[in-house]
């Protein structure tokens, strides 16, 4: 662990923004579980109120983006501070995506969605609990700085594009089968695209841990190339 | 005061010099690197108290090096090393080598060294007695130089410092009576007249407000395609901004020394990573 700052005030801003973070990942996950769980039970009352959460982690994201560019502004960061901002300043775009994408999955299920095909329902199910897990992980992996974590959690991706492809396969054979039906299978069509997204917006954030642990850009690397190394550590 | 064979702990002769300035004996190992500078094992004192450890660094040819690191940990020591001005005070005596286009700068006359060594201080110091234009000639007089064209060369040095628009009405007046920034592009200017191979800066912009110290950064923009330049900062988003390379000194070692994005980006060591965030003591 590195000493703290000389300035004191300056670590108490970098420990707010850190702070900042953590609240919006928090709102962010539990929109996406409040979502989720929804959807599973069918519960339109409770998705129609998950609907107005947005708000709140607009507000963060917007206090977070005031204080990158007020550090930027007067701290002039280098080295792992300026790896923090920029990593805080990209990842709250991820984190808004998400919880916007949950709030469109909690109004299709206020609208009414019918899961009837049960295995459409298992697949669902279970990609929801892949990209929550996977949620939670990249905001530990962001708080701790955890490579491994992040690393995890970027090849956990590629499972949750393997659900979304079967479900869309489900989701093909459920309109053949009954075309007069097809209104929920599309809404069942955009739920799953929707938590596909949210878990590239997860691997979004993953790889800017590697970019804050390592300062090594991944975002368009495949995993092979930079991946199972250890991080360098300076000496 | 020249540095005397008794207070030096170099034990090495001093050898007569050759016309090209160079020792008339010692071989001359030329430098296929691309380093117009770099030293060897440099060591200085202060009577008994080593203030550099040995210090392997090279400075190549038409970039900008900046030596950053907190007070004390040796970089200005470093740079009057480089142009032998170190020696210059009682007891103080430096070992190693260091080269100048492969020639030991320690086997050189220092007049001559530091013509080609020109040093830019932190306080700006234009002869007060003499006008814009002398200042600019000193050096050249000072050293015995006769030059073919001294108007030329005044107006070359003064619009390569970005001053000649600003100043060629009025060469005539003190240098006193120029704005601080003015002062020290005068000085740059006076060290550019000599020609040199190499410009040292001590702390150049220490004393100068935010648009003065942007005018000397633009400055060093534009000499760094015809001079090697090696600056000392204590304002590190100045190495950032103008330096090509970054080193950094504690406690009189070299502790590390790279690209500057790199530096300022990722550094491999952990006390540059703690230095340059702030994290230091």
């Amino acid at each position: 662990m590195s000493p703290l700052h000389t300035d004191k005030e300056y670590e108490a801003e970098l420990a707010r923004l850190r702070e900042h973070l953590l609240l919006m990942g928090a709102h962010v996950e539990s929109q996406l579980t409040a979502a989720l769980t929804s959807l599973a039970t069918q519960d339109t009352e409770a998705a129609g109120g998950i609907t107005g959460r947005d708000a709140e982690i607009d507000r963060i994201e917007v206090k977070i983006d005031e204080a990158c560019i007020e550090l930027l502004a007067t701290r002039q960061p280098v080295a792992k501070d300026l790896r923090f901002v920029l990593t805080s300043l990209k990842v709250v775009t991820d984190l808004e995506r998400i919880g916007d994408l949950a709030g469109k999955v909690a109004r299709l299920v206020a609208e009414g969605i019918s899961l009837s095909d049960v295995e459409a329902q298992r697949q669902t199910d279970e990609m929801g609990r892949a990209v929550t897990a996977m949620l939670r992980d990249a905001i530990d992996a962001l708080v701790e700085s955890d490579i491994y974590k992040a690393e995890a959690v970027i090849k956990r991706d590629d499972a949750v594009d393997e659900s979304c492809a079967a479900l869309l396969k489900l989701i093909a054979q459920g309109i053949r089968q009954d075309v007069q039906r097809v209104e929920d299978y599309l809404r069942l069509h955009t739920v799953a695209r929707s938590i596909e997204r949210m878990g590239d917006h997860c691997t979004n954030v993953a790889e800017m841990v590697v970019f804050l642990v390592r300062g090594q850009h991944v975002r368009h690397l495949r995993h092979s190339v930079w991946m199972h190394k250890e991080p360098e550590k300076l000496h | 005061m020249q540095m005397s064979q008794a207070q030096s702990v170099d034990t090495r002769p001093n050898l007569p010099e050759a016309a090209d300035g160079s020792s008339g004996t010692q071989s001359v190992v030329r430098d296929v690197s691309g380093n117009k500078l770099r030293t060897r094992q440099l060591r200085a004192f202060f009577g008994k108290a080593e203030v550099l450890r040995g210090i392997d660094l090279e400075f190549p040819e038409r970039k900008v090096t900046a030596i950053i690191g907190p007070s004390g940990c040796g970089k200005s020591t470093f740079i009057r090393c480089l142009n032998r001005m170190h020696e210059v005070v009682p007891s103080a005596t430096c070992t190693g080598e260091a080269l100048l286009d492969g020639k030991d700068i320690f086997r050189m006359d220092p007049v001559r060294l530091r013509r080609e060594v020109g040093m830019v201080f932190q306080k700006p110091n234009p002869f007060p007695t003499m006008s814009i234009r002398d200042n600019v000639l000193a050096g050249l007089r000072l050293n015995g130089i006769k030059v073919a064209d001294p108007d030329a060369l005044v107006e070359k040095s003064l619009r390569q410092v970005a001053m000649w628009d600003e100043v060629k009405d009025s060469l005539g007046r003190s240098g006193m009576s120029l704005s601080g920034g003015q002062q020290q592009r005068l000085c740059i200017a006076r060290t550019i007249a000599m020609q040199p191979k190499v410009i040292l800066m001590d702390e150049p912009c220490s004393a100068l407000d935010p648009i003065a110290t942007a005018r000397v950064e633009e400055l060093i923009h534009e000499l760094r395609d015809s001079y090697t330049i090696v600056i000392v900062t204590h304002n590190m988003q100045q190495a950032a901004r103008v330096a090509h390379f970054t080193a950094f000194f504690y406690m009189g070692e070299l502790v590390e020394r790279g690209e500057t994005k790199e530096i300022f980006t990722r550094p491999s060591q952990q006390r540059t990573e703690d230095y340059i965030t702030g994290r230091f003591g």
